[in-house]
């Protein structure tokens, strides 16, 4: 390529930086920066490290507060503790609760607490899980989960995914900030003891999710057409292995449309294997960390078999049919 | 008298914060969007420089009255950009707000970047200017994209005007080849003879 073909391309880059930028503009947050500077004037902001360490703080101590507060009998619907009640002055009021029947014959609540900072621009939001410690002592509750989300978020409806052969259950955390349309959410399982985290995502843009026989689909903006309508599709599909080795998973079969993706999601000691026979979908990426998933894209109609081995386990693994069709019109 | 002279300071206070908020809302109508956009060079993620273009205008405030006017407010508010983005990228905790962990794009490996379902930049070009390891797609986002000459941008990213020739050429020489590379597996192997 020569000198002057590249300085071609460079101008077309130049359009399409423009046009990736139109609309991108700093005016609305001038808002937020005008909060934040009334709000700390007079005040150092402390720097970022200094802030996480002290948000980590806070956290540790609200969350041992909560243990500390919970003691009290809770009603099933709603959190009626006395003593959690009274400490409206201190930490905010619950602006939330669910019943989560994560086991069978077991309850546990999920709360919401608004947490407030003079540095946050915006109250953030605490979500808590516990349960009741029923065969040691039937007052005292236990924290199973915690976790926290994003400034100026109110919390969407708890929802309960159920894996056909599995009597613990998986529920999906989430909360939306309506000004900036962000969606921050979590998949979560129980084992019957512990609660450990699926799936977390947060500020994904317009993001939408909807669970479907167990399968969740989220849907995203994007800012280019990697779909027609400007959305992206991820269909999330749980899995859970069962103390028998077995794979467990919400649905036998799948149909996804070109451009869409599919994503397992599972706990970190259950991470898949997975191997695909057809030309429908492309491996995009084994994630390696805190999060356990394997991620496909649908990239051409079709029909694929996608077969699933947990790493650690004996089991005779499982199968998943996936139909590939092309979008159908906007 | 005493209390007349605490009146009379928090007065003085007032406008002086009324004073630096008229200013800060000048600054950031002026250098809010380019700010928001070198954020974005650096970070690949349009609600981290989201935030840090917040963070840079709240620097803003908070210094205004320190700033010496030894450089131009266009250069010590870049300077301040640049930084808190080095700053993100430097950080752990960062790299935990990177979805699907994807950091390669952002350590500069070059080779085909995986970005689904996050916001990825518009146009073929644009997308291959952004696979650039960082400190050559920032310097030559600037100067191309935003005319910015070598020694603004040596100025805003602290470095020497002749490492930023340099940048600037092997960026050019680096999306010379990622260009031919796309061109030649558009054209794939059967056609060529």
């Amino acid at each position: 390529m020569r000198d002057q073909e590249l300085d071609t391309k460079l101008k077309q880059a130049r359009k399409e930086a423009n046009q990736f930028f139109a609309g991108w503009t700093f005016g609305p947050l001038q808002k937020v920066v005008h909060r934040r500077t009334q709000e700390t004037a007079g005040t150092a902001v402390p720097s970022r490290g200094r802030f996480l360490v002290w948000t980590r703080t806070l956290l540790a101590a609200t969350a041992a507060l909560l243990l500390l507060c919970l003691p009290g009998q809770p009603g099933t619907d709603s959190l009626t503790s006395p003593r959690l009640r009274d400490l409206g002055a201190g930490l905010n009021q619950p602006v939330s609760q669910y019943t989560l029947n994560l086991k069978d014959s077991t309850k546990q609540q999920l709360s919401f607490f608004r947490l407030s900072h003079p540095a946050w621009p915006e109250d953030r939001l605490l979500a808590v899980i516990w349960e009741q410690d029923r065969p040691t002592a039937p007052n005292k509750y236990r924290l199973l989960y915690s976790t926290t989300f994003g400034s100026g978020v109110n919390p969407e409806p708890a929802q309960r995914i159920q894996l056909p052969g599995s009597n613990t259950h998986l529920a999906l955390i989430a909360t939306r900030n309506p000004t900036l349309e962000y969606l921050h959410y979590r998949v979560i399982g129980y084992d019957g003891k512990s609660v450990t985290s699926y799936w977390e995502q947060d500020f994904v843009p317009g993001g939408r999710l909807e669970v479907h026989a167990g399968v969740l689909v989220e849907r995203r903006r994007t800012d280019v057409n990697l779909t027609s309508n400007g959305h992206s599709v991820n269909f999330l599909v749980p899995y859970q292995v069962d103390p028998a080795g077995n794979l467990l998973l919400p649905v036998q079969r799948l149909q996804m449309e070109v451009g869409q993706y599919l994503t397992f999601i599972g706990t970190q000691e259950k991470a898949l294997q997975t191997d695909l026979e057809g030309m429908a979908l492309d491996r995009i990426q084994s994630m390696e960390g805190e999060q356990t998933a394997a991620h496909f894209r649908a990239v051409q109609s079709g029909t694929e078999m996608v077969e699933l081995q947990p790493r650690n386990s004996s089991g005779p693994g499982g199968r998943l049919l996936i139909e590939v069709v092309e979008p159908g019109p906007q | 008298m005493e209390k007349m002279v605490t009146v009379q300071a928090k007065a003085r206070t007032a406008e002086q914060n009324e004073q630096r908020s008229q200013e800060l809302e000048y600054l950031m109508r002026r250098f809010g969007d380019q700010v928001l956009r070198l954020a974005y060079y650096y970070l690949r993620d349009r609600y981290l420089a989201e935030d840090v273009a917040q963070e840079v205008f709240c620097r803003v405030y908070q210094n205004l009255d320190d700033f010496r006017h030894e450089s131009s407010y266009f250069t010590w508010i870049h300077r301040i950009t640049v930084n808190l983005c080095r700053d993100h990228l430097r950080s752990a905790a960062f790299r935990r707000w990177i979805p699907w962990g994807d950091s390669h794009t952002l350590e500069g490996i070059g080779g085909k970047t995986e970005r689904h379902l996050e916001a990825v930049e518009g146009g073929e070009v644009l997308q291959k200017v952004m696979d650039l390891p960082v400190k050559y797609r920032v310097v030559l986002a600037l100067h191309y994209f935003h005319d910015y000459s070598t020694r603004e941008i040596a100025e805003i990213t602290g470095i020497k005007e002749g490492t930023v020739r340099v940048h600037l050429s092997r960026a050019r020489q680096m999306l010379k080849k990622r260009l031919t590379q796309g061109v030649e597996e558009n054209a794939g192997p059967g056609t060529r003879h």
